[in-house]
């Protein structure tokens, strides 16, 4: 994990896995790029709100610009290195009743995205969200 | 996290496709009388998201 901290720490969620009922994922995230602690009710929240800071800081830049039912918002501007404001190792202390694990969102292609699930030690890739969402539960349930 | 209030709000989806471990195919929002294509699940989420806060007075971009 410390080749993407020192490299491309401000793409990566500290996930923590709170609570999981019917599908159901609840818990709290982690990103240096945001002050803030990014609480979620079910899964589909992180993924919108975290599309939107990778919008916002310009990294990892969208491929395409996602449709949208009402006010489609144009793609942002890259940013090599968007600024951060914590040491991720911090987030490191933060662990989740039911399951932590680390996301390195590599690219947003194909809009989705691709990237790196690190859990117990092991580096798994993933190139869709749904991909990334299989993997989440199993660890979860297991 | 900040809870909306909506109304009814009802989709229809239609999977078409399943490249790239993802979906592609339409949605269908029935209030807003409104049908786009989707590349992946992603984007459908997102899609279904642009159309509750469309009737959320609170968030508006």
């Amino acid at each position: 994990m410390d080749k993407y901290i020192r490299s491309m720490s401000f793409n990566m969620i500290h996930l923590c896995i709170d609570d999981y009922e019917n599908y159901k994922i609840k818990g709290r995230a982690y990103n240096n790029t945001r002050q803030e602690v990014i609480c979620f009710n079910d899964i589909d929240d992180i993924f919108i709100q975290f599309d939107r800071i990778f919008d916002d800081n310009g990294q990892p830049q969208a491929s395409q610009s996602s449709r949208s039912f009402t006010h489609p918002k144009p793609l942002g501007r890259y940013q090599f290195r968007p600024e951060t404001y914590n040491d991720y190792d911090e987030f490191l202390n933060e662990v989740g009743k039911k399951a932590t694990l680390d996301l390195v969102i590599k690219s947003r292609k194909r809009s989705t995205w691709q990237g790196i699930i690190i859990y117990n030690g092991q580096e798994i890739a993933f190139d869709s969200i749904l991909e990334m969402l299989n993997y989440v539960i199993s660890f979860i349930e297991s | 996290m900040k809870q909306m209030s909506h109304k009814n709000n009802n989709f229809i989806i239609n999977i078409k496709e399943t490249q790239n471990d993802t979906w592609q195919g339409s949605i269908q929002w029935i209030e807003g009388k409104k049908e786009e294509n989707f590349r992946s699940a992603l984007e459908m989420i997102k899609l279904i998201d642009s159309a509750l806060n469309d009737q959320d007075p609170y968030h508006k971009e």
